[in-house]
């Protein structure tokens, strides 16, 4: 049984032999297992494998400065020695190092994701899934945290030629502080990260009081979250809020990166989720029905990166896959058990119920904030009467046009003050 | 200097606190034509001067916004990314009339062309002005009215540059006079008749440097309501004599004068701010009262002096909402009076509103737009944010409120920078201010919001929506190479239900076994293979698994172990003159940690981790095909010894 959205699944071979260096958590041959333990599951006889084109410098520069983009293009390990300022400057080195085909492998996720996007704007597939991309911490000008092009966002502005307003869903253990920077001035983008705060883990950022600003006031969101959170209370929060912000913002495409180092046992994160907790995020953000992109993200131990995007595939997919992994080349990896689900983890649940629940009473109030104050809002999200987006494909193009023009137009006389109407209607409100 | 006679140079002050102590200069320097002669030199040359100083105070005077916790970056950015002429786009507004005339009247389209940028960015152009010029404009205008309430008298400066200079040097003097004297408004009002049209050109260029603390806004727009009421506009602190004792000896005579008639001033203004205060409850109660008269129109308000209460409470108002920076010291506990009456000032004016009185469009506004993020205590946090987040993260974002202005160091001259250190070396008394501020929270306030300092130029640069879908790249979606088009699909291949899993028993004699294990992987393999086509290549699924290491001589294979061991894969490939380096990263993971993990699979099964390459490793075979149970070198004697790393269970 086909499952009735068309997916798009990109993958290249070549990253399979990327190598950040010894003793490095980053390790992209996870890709590769995750590739082949997909088909060993037999799951791309039900979607679409593309190889994705390299993206050329030119648009990896719509959001990162040309300079940087140069300098990951020129630099490689035989040379480094010779540009240790701008080593220091663009932040590579230790946690970023530089190996053998660094920009070509920045060029095949880059390109996956944006690619990925473009499918999507073309309605050429409703779900494009891209599990070499979501490197959420690179900067505009300098890598970080093992990410060196920030292809989300080029995958988001991408999606932004078609959508007004584009929904980042990010459940890496790590905050998505690139994305979240990138746009977090704007209202076209609401950037919703679930992730480990405090005792200074990685990026240090992701409070949740860091809900962006100017335009982009409120339409940042933190959930910082403790050591040892577990499937229950993690999915449960999940929902809340992810149902709220659709409601609330209703984008017209969402980009979900699906970092697996918030499973239990990553080497690098400290939460307690399940395959199936995280899963389940994926099978939620499915039912809203609206564009998705899925990428990857962060994963250090190779074989329950590669158990979970197995499992989020075939949920994208609509099909359950058995427990018992199929025979394979690497199959060793998944002993002793070779099995798709993974042991609970034993770290402590340091998230009380009380701190959950002030966490998503902050987050829902900020929500509140953006229906309920107009100067906040004027500047993309339409107004109460307006709901742009839901039936895009079955609206006649020209109407739709129309109707946002004018949206455009109201939008701007609420800038300008001009507006007699609508504007006199808030101020009654107050 | 022939023809030159100091005007207006009034200044406002309170003189009640030393904190709140600033001074308000303001002058009126009028250019005749007496001297016809060389004027059009000379106006080229003023105008390169008025747009030097123009870009001087602007920069201060959004400086001064961004220190209110809103951001202006710098320089001003259309849609396109291009930059428009500030000034000249300035000049251009103000001599149609200003940003009200010109949105009534539609002229924005005409601005824009006249200010060299082409029709597509109008409404950009628009966006810039409001957001970066208006207020400039409107304390512009507030002068000008000043002026002419006022007694002050026009007088005409031929010399320009000795303007300028005089002006720098105020610029500079005011600036640098201390930390705490941070009040600086500087107001130039040039007439300049133009002999070649021959018409009267009202060439109105205000200078404002604004002050830095925002604290002191609020009270500040006290003493120009007052000073509204008053029938001169001039008054000088007493203080602020020193300031001017450089400059010529008849102004210092004409500021003592002026600070006498101030004193009187200060004993007037409580009384008529009660009386406003009790019209506007009066009005607020009664709006149809007869006796509160029409609401005039902004620009008519001069004429309507009667309305005295009138004015001051519009004036009032605006300074409330525009700046809600209370002065804990002198001002508080009056300015906190009155944030009561802010909401009826509000209601009243929505009165006029719906009787279609037509109010300047400020006015109109919604009074959340008014915080526009500069609560005292935004500021505040913002800073403490900042300097916390300094270890907390990798590389610190920069602190917006401190680098905004960067981008225009670079351009200014050296005097510029100079008048940027002045402006920092206030800020620590800014902090204090707005610190205590945080307690005096207005009613009806939001909570203080922490915020993040993000560097404004580190975004992704995000069009406007404009609703029409661009057409999109159909080049590049990515090649499908999944189902195969070109080949023929190999039907005849029974596969397996999708996703069967793995069968708990087959047909090997010993099931479970190496052999049998082998087996179903390499049938696995096959089958694959067929399937894939040409894609098994292309997946590099003919690079995977253990078969890799039949590529491999045993010695190379012993060598890689050694090498992995002593941590020198930096430079294996020097190791192995016929491998890549691709060669070598995939006999790692398809072979090495394979053979690995199969060891700590037998030796430690419920502690494996094929993750970490540092610990130690013992292995079970030593090449594929090999079954004979080997344990490693002399070395590692007891393959129990286990150094498996224990970060997880």
């Amino acid at each position: 049984m086909r499952s009735k959205d068309r997916i798009s699944y990109f993958y290249d071979g070549d990253v399979g032999s990327v190598y950040f260096g010894p003793n490095h958590p980053m390790k992209p041959h996870r890709l590769c297992m995750t590739h082949h333990l997909v088909l060993s599951y037999e799951l791309h006889q039900k979607m679409e494998v593309y190889r994705p084109h390299k993206a050329y410098p030119v648009e990896l520069a719509q959001f990162h400065s040309a300079d940087y983009v140069d300098f990951l293009h020129r630099i490689t390990p035989d040379t480094q020695h010779m540009f240790s300022d701008e080593l220091v400057k663009y932040n590579l080195g230790e946690d970023c190092p530089v190996f053998e085909n660094l920009f070509e492998f920045c060029q095949i996720y880059a390109g996956g994701t944006i690619d990925a996007a473009r499918r999507l704007n073309n309605q050429l597939c409703d779900i494009a899934i891209n599990w070499a991309g979501g490197l959420h911490h690179a900067k505009k000008c300098e890598a970080s945290g093992f990410c060196y092009i920030n292809d989300l966002v080029l995958g988001i502005l991408e999606l932004l030629k078609h959508h007004a307003r584009v929904l980042y869903i990010d459940i890496d253990v790590h905050h998505g502080d690139g994305v979240e920077e990138a746009f977090y001035f704007t209202d076209r983008v609401m950037t919703v990260s679930f992730h480990k705060y405090g005792d200074m883990f990685f990026p240090g950022t992701g409070d949740v009081k860091e809900t962006g600003e100017r335009e982009g006031k409120y339409y940042a969101i933190n959930v910082p979250l403790k050591d040892g959170i577990d499937d229950t209370s993690f999915t449960r929060l999940f929902k809340s809020i992810i149902s709220k912000v659709v409601e609330t913002y209703v984008p017209g495409a969402i980009v979900l990166q699906c970092g697996a180092d918030s499973l239990a046992g990553d080497r690098l994160g400290c939460f307690n989720l399940s395959i199936d907790g995280h899963a389940e995020c994926v099978r939620f953000v499915k039912k809203f029905n609206l564009p998705l992109l899925v990428t990857g993200g962060g994963g250090y131990t190779k074989e329950n990166v590669a158990r979970c995007w197995t499992v989020e595939t075939g949920v994208l997919l609509d099909t359950e896959l058995p427990n018992e992994i199929p025979d394979n080349e690497y199959i060793k990896y998944f002993s002793p058990e070779y099995s798709l689900r993974i042991p609970n983890g034993h770290i402590e649940n340091l998230n009380s119920k009380s701190y959950l629940g002030t966490i998503k009473m902050q987050v829902f109030e900020n929500l509140r904030s953006i229906q309920h104050a107009p100067g906040v809002q004027m500047q993309e999200v339409p107004p109460d009467f307006y709901i742009p987006d839901f039936d895009e494909d079955e609206q006649n193009p020209d109407e739709r046009m129309d109707q946002h023009t004018q949206d455009k137009q109201i939008q701007r006389d609420d800038e300008y003050y001009e507006g007699d109407h609508d504007n006199d209607q808030n101020m009654e409100d107050v | 200097m022939a023809g030159c006679s100091i005007i207006t140079n009034g200044s406002v002050l309170d003189c009640v606190e030393v904190v709140s102590d600033f001074q308000n200069n303001g002058r009126c320097l009028a250019t005749d034509n007496s001297e016809r002669d060389g004027v059009d030199d000379r106006r080229a040359d003023y105008m390169v001067k008025l747009r030097c100083l123009f870009d001087q105070v602007l920069s201060v005077f959004l400086k001064e916004i961004n220190s209110n916790g809103v951001i202006r970056p710098v320089p001003a950015m259309l849609g396109d990314g291009r930059s428009p002429d500030l000034f000249k786009l300035f000049w251009v507004v103000r001599e149609r009339g200003g940003f009200d005339m010109v949105s009534k009247k539609g002229m924005w389209a005409f601005v824009a062309e006249e200010s060299g940028l082409d029709l597509s960015v109008t409404s950009s152009v628009k966006l810039i002005y409001c957001k970066y010029l208006n207020e400039l404009e409107k304390w512009f205008e507030k002068r000008c009215r000043d002026r002419k309430l006022g007694n002050g008298q026009y007088g005409c400066d031929g010399d320009f540059s000795s303007l300028s200079l005089e002006l720098e040097k105020e610029f500079r003097g005011l600036l640098s006079d201390g930390p705490w004297r941070n009040k600086n408004r500087d107001v130039e009002l040039v007439r300049l008749e133009s002999c070649k049209s021959g018409k009267y050109m009202d060439m109105d260029i205000e200078r404002s440097g604004f002050d830095i603390s925002d604290t002191n806004i609020a009270c500040t727009m006290w003493e120009d309501v007052s000073k509204w009421h008053s029938d001169d506009g001039e008054n000088v602190h007493h203080d602020s004599k020193n300031i001017f004792n450089d400059e010529a000896t008849d102004r210092v005579i004409i500021s003592s004068s002026i600070a006498r008639r101030e004193l009187n001033f200060h004993k007037r203004k409580r009384e008529s701010l009660a009386g406003m205060l009790n019209w506007v409850i009066q009005t607020a109660k009664h709006p149809e009262d007869p006796s509160v008269g029409v609401m005039p129109e902004p620009s008519k308000w001069k004429e309507h002096e009667s309305k005295e209460l009138l004015v001051q409470a519009m004036r009032a108002r605006e300074a409330l909402f525009l700046r809600r920076h209370p002065n804990p010291k002198t001002e508080g506990s009056l300015v906190e009076e009155l944030y009561l009456f802010g909401t009826k000032l509000y209601c009243f004016t929505n009165f006029y509103n719906d009787n279609g009185l037509e109010l300047q469009k400020k006015l109109k506004m919604h009074p959340s737009m008014y915080e526009d993020g500069n609560s005292p205590s935004h500021q505040s946090t913002e800073r403490l944010r900042c300097s916390e987040r300094l270890p907390a993260s990798v590389k610190c974002r920069a602190c917006s409120c401190c680098n905004s202005c960067s981008p225009t160091q670079s351009k200014l001259s050296p005097r510029k920078i100079e008048l940027d250190n002045g402006l920092k070396e206030q800020e620590p008394v800014t902090d204090n201010i707005s610190a205590t501020n945080t307690i005096v929270s207005p009613p009806g306030d939001d909570p203080p919001q922490k915020q993040v300092c993000v560097d404004s130029h580190l975004q992704a640069e995000v069009p406007e929506w404009t609703g029409v879908v661009s057409e999109s790249d159909s080049k590049w979606l990515g090649t499908c190479v999944w189902p195969l088009k070109h080949e023929k699909h190999n039907g005849s291949i029974k596969t397996d239900p999708i996703g069967r899993g793995r069968p708990y028993l087959c047909g090997c004699r010993l099931p479970g076994s190496v052999e049998c294990v082998r087996f179903h992987i390499a049938e696995k393999r096959m089958k694959l293979k067929l399937e894939l086509g040409s894609m098994f290549y292309c997946w590099r699924f003919d690079r995977m698994g253990e078969e890799v290491s039949l590529q491999w001589t045993n010695a190379e294979e012993q060598r890689f172990k050694n090498m992995v061991r002593s941590n020198l894969s930096d430079n294996a490939f020097k190791y192995f003159p016929g491998k890549t380096r691709e060669n070598l990263v995939s006999y790692y993971f398809n072979v090495f940690l394979v053979r690995r993990r199969t060891y700590q699979n037998h030796v430690t099964p419920k502690n494996v981790d094929s993750d970490d390459d540092e610990s130690e490793f013992g292995s079970l075979s030593d090449g594929f095909g090999h079954e004979a149970l080997k344990v490693p070198g002399s070395k590692f004697p007891a393959c129990s010894d286990n150094k498996q790393c224990t970060d997880f269970e």
